[in-house]
This record gives structure tokens, sequence and C-alpha cells, in this order.
């Protein structure tokens, strides 16, 4: 799956597991922050995008500190399934 | 004590002091709960995160605070009063069955009852007192003299007081009241108002 498919299936993901019904995947910009002033996640939210990684992408997060980078964007949560997912080829 | 306004959800209609606010009969709760979030032009995403216990309480304090001059209130003298029967055993189910799988922390925050407490003082900035009762059978002298007691022992000035109970998506119940110490209106606020939840 190249880069760009792997940003709208995750738009798509995104909207579905944190249950953003107002916001479109076309709104989502992948390079805006999620937390804070971007889509405004939670850490609730960060706890379900965990999960997330973990269930369709068998990527385990256990260190905090790599979270935060992880999930800065939707572009750097990308980038990290590209380099570690079994299931992305 | 005053009733300033009340809410009650039930079978689709949603009502208030004065009458009906929103009907929607022979639809399912969640259907219901979100066509009056639209209805009434709400703009509050976290809405949808909610279970629907949660976006019960939350209707029900909406259409309460609809005409509540809330900026007369510092937020300590508001504090709420809630009871129910289920707790929140239909999440509770759901995040059991969650837990085969990978447990889902969206649906574990809502296996506590005052997350409903929470989240209406979030949304209305309410940092007063507050409790929930859970109990078998509902008692609303407890209700009652919990509110009264709040009112004597503490700085509240005003209060949300009732019931918000879910079992399915045809079996629920909100009724809640928004209650003035002094601020004199036209219905006291006494244990009859309590009494029967089922008008």
């Amino acid at each position: 799956m190249n880069m760009d498919a792997l940003v709208e299936e995750l738009k798509v993901k995104l909207i579905e597991q944190l249950n953003l019904e107002d916001i479109k995947p076309e709104e989502i910009n992948p390079s805006e922050p999620l937390f804070g002033d971007g889509l405004g996640l939670d850490s609730i939210d960060a706890l379900e995008l965990i999960v997330l990684l973990e269930r369709d992408y068998g990527i385990k997060i256990s260190d905090p500190k790599e979270g935060r980078k992880v999930f800065a964007t939707l572009l750097t949560m990308a980038e990290y399934i590209r380099a570690n997912s079994p299931a992305i080829s | 004590m005053y009733i300033l306004n009340h809410c009650r959800i039930s079978k689709g209609i949603i009502s208030d002091s004065d009458g009906i606010v929103f009907d929607s009969q022979g639809n399912n709760l969640a259907y219901f709960l979100k066509e009056f979030y639209k209805f009434d032009k709400i703009i509050y995403p976290k809405f949808y995160k909610m279970d629907e216990q949660c976006k019960l309480a939350f209707i029900a304090s909406e259409v309460l605070f609809r005409n509540f001059r809330r900026d007369d209130y510092a937020d300590e003298e508001l504090a709420m009063i809630f009871a129910n029967s289920d707790s929140t055993l239909t999440t509770d189910m759901s995040f059991w069955d969650s837990t085969f799988a990978i447990a889902s922390p969206g649906l574990f925050v809502y296996t506590l009852p005052n997350i409903m407490l929470g989240e209406i003082a979030i949304r209305n900035k309410i940092k007063g007192e507050n409790i929930f009762f859970i109990s078998r059978e509902y008692d609303p002298k407890l209700l009652y003299n919990q509110t009264e007691l709040v009112f004597q022992n503490t700085n509240t000035k005003i209060a949300i007081v009732g019931w918000v109970n879910y079992e399915n998506d045809t079996s629920y119940l909100a009724k809640l009241f928004l209650v003035s110490k002094s601020d004199e209106a036209k219905n006291i606020f006494s244990l009859e108002n309590l009494i029967n939840l089922n008008n």
C-alpha cells in the first residue's frame, strides 16, 4: 500500500474509531496536529489510537514518549505504520 | 426551593416546563437524540463519543439550561444530584465483550455513572457539589433530602436534580429539575415533584 492510500485509509479509520461524526475525511489535513489545536483529540482518543495500531496494523506501542511522536500528525502515524507494520508491504 | 425548569425524555419525546420540545416517537434512542442534537444546533463534537445513557443526560441538561442565566452564578454555586437503578450496565456489558479482543478505552470511560455528571460539568463549567445514587428501588425522598442538605450546608445556589436511567433503546428515562435555592419562580420544588417519574 502506498503512502497516499494509507493516509486515506487512516482518515476513515480515525473518524470511525474516534466517532468524529462531524468531520469528513477530506477535511483532515494529514500534516495538522492530531491533538490540541488540530482535531482536538484527547487522552482517551490517544488510547484508542494505540488500540487501532495494534488491532489493525499489528504494532504495539508501550513507550508513551514514542506515542507522542507517532501520533503527532496523521502523516507521522502513516510513516510509522509503513516502517513498522507487518501488515503493510 | 424553586423549579426554574425541568426536562423529561422518554419514549421519543423531550419535554420541558413549557411542554413538548421535540417529538420523535418510533425512532430508537440513538437516532432520536442525534436528531435533536442537530435540530437544536448544538455544537459539541464530544457528544458523538458518549454512550447512550450519557447522551440522554447530556441532552436533558442542554434542554434544562436553554433559558438559564448561567453567568449569574459562580462555577462552585451549581450542584448535581442524580440517581438511577441500572448504573451503567449496558455499557458495562459492551465493555466486557470488548475485552475478549482488545478492550476499548473509549467504552471504559462510560462504565461509571458519574461520567454523566462529569460530561455535564465540563460542558457547563460546573464545579460544585455532585453525587450519583444507585439503588434498585427509586428513592425520591433520598434525592429530595440530599438537595435540601446541599442547599443548607454548602454555597450551592442552583442544583440539577433527578433521574437518568438507560436499559435499552426503547426503555429509558431522564427526568431532571433545575432547582434554585432562592430565585423565586412560580413552582416550588417539593418531594411530590420527584415522586412520580411518569409525568
